[in-house]
Order: C-alpha cells, then structure tokens, then sequence
C-alpha cells in the first residue's frame, strides 16, 4: 500500500464508473485508477482537487507505465492551480480584461494571418489545412513558441507583443491543441493576459478543445473551441464570398433589369393612352374652348365697334350742328321763315287779298272809324294795285 | 472609388446599390449609373479577393528565443514547411 498526496488533473469518468486521472504535484505525477467499486460516494474528485491517495502500485501494461490502484481517497483542500486560476480571473475580470465593449472586430479579409503556436504537431497544419480550404491565395505568418512547460507563458506573451511590434499581421490566431489543465496553464498566466489585452492587432484564442476554456479565452477578442474553428473565423470563405459577390451581382442586375421593365412599360402604357393615339380627344376640350373664345372675342369687339360708331356718329352729329355751315344754314332757315312770316304781315299782301286802306284826302290819315268821317269829304282808297278817290255819302254806324 | 478602396467598403457599397436598385424610388438615369458603378465595385472586389498570393512563413528566432532581426530591424521570416508537403516531398 502507497499513500500519495497530490492534485488531480486530467480526470476522467468513464461509462462504467471507473474514475482515471493523474495526481501530481510540482515535480512529478502518476497515474490512479480508481475503480467504481472503491469510488467514494460522498466524495467526487474533479480536476484541480488536492487528494490524498491510497492503494496499490500496478503497472498498465499497453502504455507500460505505474500507476495506483486507489483503494481509499480523501480529500485535503482545492487545488492551487485551480485556486490560483480562480483568484487571477476574479481580479482580471475586475479590471476589464473581458469587458465586451473593448473586444476588436475581426477584419474581413486579412492580408496577412498571424499565428502564435508550436512550430511543429498538428495544430499548425489543422490551420493551414482549414485556411487553404477556405481561402486559397493566403498569407500566414507563423510565430513558433513553446506552449506547454516552464517559460512557455513568457514566449506566447512576446511572440503576441512582437506580431504588434513589427505589426506583422492583421489578426492572429493565439492557441495550442488539448491537453491538462497543466499543459493549457500558461494560457492562464497573467502575462499572457497582459499581451492579449494590450494587442492593437485583433487575436483569436484557440486553446485546447470545445470544453476547456482558459483566461486567454475570456481576454481574447473572440474565442475559437480549436485551432480549426479559429481559422475558420479568421478568413471568410472564397467561395462563399465570390457567391455573395455573385449574388449581389446578379440581385443587381435584376434589379436594374426590373427597373428597366417597369419604366418600359409605363411607356408603352402612355403610349397606347387616348392622348398619344388620339391627340385631339385631348385636345377638343382646349380647341372648343378656343373657337368659342374667339367668337366671344370676335361679338364683343363687334359691339364695342357699333358702339363706338354710334358714339362717333353721335359726335359728329353735335359737331354737325355746330358747325358754321349748319348755323348759316340755320340762319338762312330763320331768314326765309322771318321773311315769309313778314310777307304774310305785310299790309299790300292782306291788300291783294281783297283788303283795302282809307286814307285822308288832305292829311293822309288812315281811316279805321266812321266816327273819323263827315260827308262828303273826299278820301283815298288804297287798293293792291292803285289808289282811288271818292267821297262819302252817307255815314252810318253800325 | 479609388486604389485603395477596400474591400469591405466595395462590398457595403455594392449591398447599398443592391437595396436602392430593389427598393429605392430611383430615376432610371440613377439606376444605370448605379449598374455602372455596381459592375466597377464587383470587377474591384474580385481583384483584392485573387491579389494576395499563397505564403506561409515562420519567423526566425535565436536560440534565447529573441526574433533575428535584419539589418532594417524587421524580422527574418522563411517560408515555413507545411509538414505534409514535407512529407510528401521527402
């Protein structure tokens, strides 16, 4: 029987209720199976449990390597790793470091891709894999650090300061492949942290698989579950993009084909409206009211010039009447009338008619009395044509 | 749209013709300068999609793991083996 104090790592519970996981502290490790029916009911260890172990030594013949047979195993406190991990996260997350607001869009279409891994394994080639399938003519820069063991933490942190330094690259992808928590541990230093947070260029973590997650990851502008998926992320696809291009290209010339069509069919419309075939079925309404202003026009002017010829008229007639000609015809009129008038009055005239004047012999007086006349005095008739004289005989009033 | 037009700008800009084509009250004057614009956007974009050439490089670091630097200060980079072209190669 050995008794071994030490950390979990690496755990994992099978189907059938064996636990496997390896106990290490900072120097060394060893595998323990502990198996479903020594399985400690109250206690389930998981990763980052400090555990004491007692059991068996054995060995696993297909890896040919030792390992412990729990038989008993009992707990001593959480891990440190796991502890330290918890303490710097709370602190980083105090400070900002996976604020949403500060994380950097990706660029679209990268020039140049930057990435901080091994130099060798697959992860390198899984990325290169992805990115020739997605983007063909691609530019990748590859910055080779050490991502598991001592120091691995400083050489990550440099390489990210570096690809800034130089600015070598658009975006770069950060990461490793699966592993322990003790292999992914320096993406959980501090430093690391540090030079993801203070990159200007965008980065992609990419450490481990779907489940692990470290604080690289919650600094990083955008997590990938792996190194594949952040290759994925960091170029679009070429053909995808050449089929959006097309798309676009093809939305447009419909578009404008469409646009086209209805502007040619409103034409052709409007071409076959009453007005165009039939101009004057638009126009007749205009024409008779034209006609029948004209011959408004054409009466009103009519009258206004009867009236003013018979205003004309009218002035030429007062002029008329005072012109020198009238007023010595007037004249003339006036004469012939006083003239005729003066005829009628003229005593020789009332003489022809039958009249006749008595005068005096001896004074010329004009007789118009009997009373004026003795007898036998002699007087002188006046007649139209001569004078006769006589005298009275008899005098006789009447 | 000049040289440097990248290629997001085109690509908004084409999805910005592609909404005034289909959904705008445009004159068809405007629609076929923006046809003639869409067709430059479009030969543009295809050209910045093929420009970059294939490379893949590892940059060169000195046994204290410091970059090797050359004599203007940059970093030396090598094209770097995929592994599988080094296999198939060797």
């Amino acid at each position: 029987m050995v008794k071994v104090k030490g950390e979990i790592s690496n755990l994992k519970k099978q189907q059938s209720g064996h636990v496997y996981f390896t106990l290490k502290d900072n120097a060394s490790s060893i595998s323990v199976a502990l198996f479903a029916g020594y399985a400690n009911q109250t206690l389930i260890p998981k990763d980052g449990d400090e555990l004491i172990v007692e059991g068996e030594i054995s060995v696993y013949a297909p890896r040919g390597s030792y390992q412990i047979i729990a038989k008993q195993i009992s707990k001593t406190g959480a891990g440190d790793l796991l502890m330290k991990l918890h303490l710097l996260k709370e602190e980083l997350s105090k400070k900002g470091y996976f604020d949403p607001q500060r994380k950097k869009p990706l660029p679209k279409f990268p020039k140049k891709i930057g990435v901080v891994t091994s130099g060798t394994g697959s992860v390198i080639n899984d990325i290169i894999n992805v990115l020739s399938r997605r983007y063909p003519n691609f530019q990748l820069i590859l910055n080779p650090v050490a991502v598991q063991g001592k120091g691995a933490e400083l050489e990550i942190a440099k390489a990210i300061d570096d690809f800034n330094k130089y600015n070598l690259v658009d975006v770069m992808i950060v990461g490793r492949g699966g592993g322990s928590l003790e292999d992914l541990f320096c993406f959980n230093e501090r430093v690391v942290a540090d030079a993801i947070f203070a990159s200007k260029i965008p980065v992609i973590s990419a450490c481990g698989h779907e489940t692990d997650f470290t604080i690289a990851d919650f600094v990083a502008d955008v997590r990938a579950p792996t190194p594949s998926a952040a290759a994925e992320l960091a170029v679009v696809d070429k053909q995808a993009v050449q089929t959006a291009l097309e798309k676009v290209k093809h939305g447009i010339v419909r578009g404008a084909h469409s646009k086209l069509r209805i502007y040619k069919e409103a034409l052709s419309k409007m071409k076959g409206s009453r007005y165009f075939i039939s101009p004057y079925s638009m126009l007749s309404i205009f024409i008779q009211n034209m006609d029948q202003l004209s011959t408004d026009i054409d009466g009103a002017t009519a009258r206004q010039i009867t009236l003013k010829k018979a205003m004309t008229e009218e002035k030429r007639k007062t002029l008329y009447l005072f012109s020198p000609q009238t007023k010595i015809e007037n004249a003339k009129l006036k004469v012939k009338a006083l003239t005729e008038h003066l005829s009628s009055v003229n005593p020789k005239n009332i003489l022809g008619k039958g009249y006749s004047l008595i005068f005096r012999e001896k004074s010329n007086e004009l007789i118009s009395s009997t009373r004026q006349l003795k007898n036998d005095e002699s007087i002188v008739i006046q007649l139209h044509d001569g004078l006769a004289t006589a005298s009275i005989k008899t005098l006789k009033e009447l | 749209m000049t040289k440097e037009t990248t290629f997001e700008e085109a690509y908004a800009r084409l999805e910005e013709i592609l909404d005034k084509i289909n959904l705008g009250e445009i004159s068809l004057d405007k629609s076929i300068t923006l046809y003639e614009e869409a067709d430059k956007l479009i030969k543009h974009c295809n050209m910045k999609i093929d420009a970059a050439e294939k490379r893949i490089t590892t940059l060169m670091k000195n046994r204290e793991k410091e970059l090797i630097l050359d004599e203007d200060g940059n970093p030396v980079e090598k094209d770097f083996i995929h592994e599988k072209q080094h296999h198939l190669d060797s």
